[in-house]
């Protein structure tokens, strides 16, 4: 058993290659499908609710509009 | 320290390391990849309680044998789909590619990693710990969590069971 272990501990240290660091910073750049997904939905998102927003915006300007250009002959005198 | 000079600081430490579990040049390049990719999104979490080095071995230890785990799956699955059940319970050998190792004793360390890989997890890393990497009970009793007691009383385990298994090959 002793002879085992002492032809294991002969195995040499190695250089551990210089591809593997490429490799390692393409990975950590690389953006996933899911993540694109996200931020194209989110985007959608806030789209809708810029226009739903501007929108009810004009109908409450209209309505306030209407309320300002009524006939004269509508308004009551105290 | 920036990640280019963290990497450039333990890439030998863990790239030697996974060869030590898979014994193939490929694997270990990819268990790197795999355990660098993870480290460079943990760093924030390392709360500094254990030496850093500490904390990379457990973090390549876990990646190692979960790929190992996965390659045997697979290899089971090709196998048993292609060829037969009994066929991969007897074909669970590695492919031995491992740059460390002298020619002349190639033969006798592929010989001893066959029966390495039939250990249990545990046993596995306190050989590798102990025995390949040169690490002492102590730095090993803190990578694998456990007191300096159970690692000798591990290692003492781990080592007759390989002694069971070399012999048991040696018969054949």
């Amino acid at each position: 058993m002793k002879d085992t272990f002492e032809i294991l501990s002969s195995i040499n240290r190695v250089s551990a290659p210089d591809n593997i660091y490429e490799r390692i910073i393409t990975k950590t750049n690389y953006i996933s499908s899911s993540m694109i997904y996200s931020l194209v939905a989110t985007i959608f998102l806030l789209i809708s609710l810029n226009l739903f927003v501007y929108n009810q915006s004009n109908n409450d300007n209209f309505s306030a509009n209407s309320i300002i250009q009524l006939p004269i002959t509508a308004l009551y005198y105290e | 320290m920036g990640f280019k000079a963290f990497y450039f600081k333990y890439k030998d430490l863990v790239y030697n390391l996974a060869l030590n579990y898979t014994a193939n040049i490929e694997d270990a390049q990819e268990i790197t990849q795999d355990v660098f990719l993870t480290l460079f999104k943990k760093i924030d979490h390392f709360r500094g309680e254990s030496k850093i080095e500490t904390w990379i071995y457990k973090i390549a230890i876990n990646k190692s044998l979960d790929y190992l785990k996965l390659k045997k799956q697979k290899k089971r699955k090709f196998l048993y789909n292609f060829l037969s059940i009994e066929r991969a319970s007897n074909n669970d050998l590695i492919n031995f590619n491992h740059p460390g190792v002298q020619l002349e004793s190639k033969e006798k360390i592929n010989e001893i990693y066959k029966c390495i890989n039939k250990l249990p997890d545990s046993y596995k890393t306190v050989i590798i710990l102990l025995k390949i990497e040169n690490r002492s009970y102590k730095e090993v009793s803190s990578i694998m969590g456990l007191s300096v007691k159970a690692i000798e009383s591990l290692f003492n385990r781990a080592k007759n069971k390989l002694e069971f298994f070399l012999k048991k090959e040696n018969e054949h």
